[in-house]
């Protein structure tokens, strides 16, 4: 069985890691997974809940060391990791939070910190090892598992390297969590893949962005999404040299890649891509509607389906977009399936939110309803709710214990009744006709 | 003026603290409607912010996306980089009053 290495052999030396308080080389991390690696308990399942970015790449690799499989959650409320833990006896976790839910089981990886060492065995991994499964919101109210074997995650990291032209000499900066399927496959297995270097931290405000970007040598590769790059744009900030943007988890509006462009002095390139499949798709920003298949990747419609296939791909995957395909290479993205929504690059179903909803002991009914996006910034839901006995605190907290804050509801307006017809549907006009009669406008029903 | 002595005698004096509950300096007000107004809070009237009430989490209920909404709006408004590893970082945000110190402080 073809085994893969988990970086490439003449790295030992270069830099892996880099943050404001020193670099970290491949060897040096290496003796850090060892160590690591010893800790874990021996079982087949982590969820990898590291916040930070350089003790999520030293807990990746460890927990494949040890030919085990990474959990990777959509969220990770309190809710979700009781399921997960629940599907997966045994499944630890770890963590570098203070603080955690009490009695998780696993263990804070921060330790790690303090062990100082080099090592030069490089660890591979064979090709049909299950290094993670990502789960994605479904519409069946329980996430949906996307099994991903370490060939096939090499095999798509080298399309990406390809296109964005990730090599040995690249620095990324990344605002994206590492968890998500954008994440891990910018920050981590590109950056490892290809012997590149990674920034050890997740910026966040413009100013953090600008300092990360300044940290090393060469221009640095910034991975990040619409809503991180308005707001670094709308600050006045000096850039340092940028060798390029990417940005993904929803469309750029080309008006503000140009303005990035200009802004940052350097080229803005988008990726496509779908927990599903990972990314297979790419664009320049500034001057292209359409997206190019990555090379030897293929799209095609078949009916009301649209499918993809090739690449790192195992079998075709079908795409839950709406989606025109104007040749096998390129395609255009017409919108979303009606049930998805997007909030701040994270994913959900509208169903799966709903039925979450209306699962919380107390609540007869309720429905969520996704608002038109006024501007840049990210929209909001907003819920209505039949529940006498309970007040909109109450509710809030038992949808949090399952819901990523993004989509907590702003505002959650309790109703006497929801205008349900005769077939128990809610017309798009009734619910219309209801939140305009509640002015949407603060009118808060007590209840 | 006299507003912001107010202020100072809240922190000062924990009796006065009693009976001024809620009342919020002139600059306060400013920052609780760039709140309100910069995030949508449709459903929040600005005089019924406590400027001792919690933003994140309790309280108002900000998240990371509002955190950096309103360092934009800051950013734009007043000329202060909100940054990360700014060691009052925890307690700028954590009421309207510590917010409105902060950028009353900082602002160009």
């Amino acid at each position: 069985m073809n085994k893969i290495p988990l970086f490439p052999s003449d790295a030992l030396n270069s830099c892996c890691l880099l943050n404001e308080h020193g670099r970290l080389s491949y060897s040096q991390v290496l003796y850090r997974t060892e160590r690591l690696a010893t800790r874990l308990p021996d079982t087949s399942h982590c969820i990898l809940m590291c916040e930070r970015r350089d003790l999520f790449i030293i807990s990746f690799i460890a927990v494949l060391m040890r030919r085990q499989t990474l959990l990777l959650p959509s969220n990770r409320t309190e809710g979700v990791l009781q399921e997960l833990m629940a599907d997966h006896p045994g499944a630890y976790c770890l963590w570098d939070q203070d603080h955690v839910p009490p009695g998780l089981p696993g263990l804070n990886c921060s330790s790690i910190d303090q062990e100082q060492g080099y090592s030069i065995a490089i660890p591979t991994l064979p090709a049909d090892h299950l290094a993670a499964i990502v789960f994605t919101s479904g519409t069946t109210g329980r996430p949906a598992p996307n099994l991903k074997y370490w060939g096939d995650l090499v095999t798509g990291s080298t399309l990406l390297q390809q296109r964005l032209q990730v090599n040995r000499s690249s620095f990324i900066v990344a605002t994206v969590p590492s968890q998500h399927m954008y994440g891990l496959e910018t920050s981590v297995l590109a950056s490892l893949l290809s012997g590149a270097c990674v920034y050890g931290g997740r910026p966040f405000y413009p100013a953090d962005v600008q300092q990360a970007l300044g940290l090393a040598d060469s221009p640095a590769m910034l991975v990040t999404t619409p809503l991180h790059l308005h707001a670094c744009v709308s600050v006045a900030l000096d850039w340092p040299r940028i060798q390029q943007v990417i940005s993904a988890t929803a469309q750029l509006d080309q008006a503000l890649a140009v303005t990035a462009e200009q802004v940052m002095g350097t080229q803005v390139r988008e990726i496509f891509g779908c927990s599903e499949a990972g990314s297979f798709a790419s664009r320049n920003s500034a001057i292209e509607t359409d997206w190019q298949m990555y090379d030897g990747m293929q799209i095609e419609q078949t009916g009301e389906t649209t499918l993809i296939s090739g690449g790192h791909l195992p079998q075709s995957v079908a795409l839950a977009d709406q989606i025109q395909v104007r040749s096998s290479e390129c395609f255009r993205f017409m919108g979303r399936q009606s049930d998805m929504i997007k909030i701040a690059g994270k994913r959900a179903s509208l169903s799966e939110l709903n039925a979450k909803l209306n699962s919380i002991a107390g609540v007869s009914d309720g429905i969520f309803v996704m608002r038109e996006q006024r501007k840049v910034s990210a929209p909001r839901l907003l819920a209505l709710v039949v529940a006498p006995d309970l007040d909109v605190s109450q509710i809030l907290r038992s949808l949090a214990v399952f819901i990523d804050p993004v989509f907590l509801p702003r505002p959650l307006l309790k109703v006497r009744r929801l205008p349900r017809n005769e077939a128990n549907k809610l017309p798009k006009q009734a619910l219309v006709a209801l939140l305009a009669e509640l002015g949407c406008q603060g009118i808060a029903i007590k209840g | 003026m006299f507003t912001n002595i107010l202020s100072h005698a809240i922190i000062i004096n924990s009796d006065l603290l009693i009976e001024m509950e809620g009342l919020m300096s002139e600059f306060e007000r400013e920052i609780a409607a760039m709140i309100v107004d910069t995030l949508n809070l449709e459903d929040v009237s600005v005089d019924a912010i406590d400027p001792a009430e919690r933003l994140f989490g309790d309280g108002l209920g900000l998240d990371s996306i509002d955190a950096l909404e309103l360092a934009l709006a800051i950013a734009q408004n007043y000329g202060v980089q909100i940054k990360s590893d700014n060691q009052q970082n925890q307690q700028i945000f954590s009421s309207l009053a510590t917010l409105a110190a902060f950028v009353e402080a900082n602002k160009v």
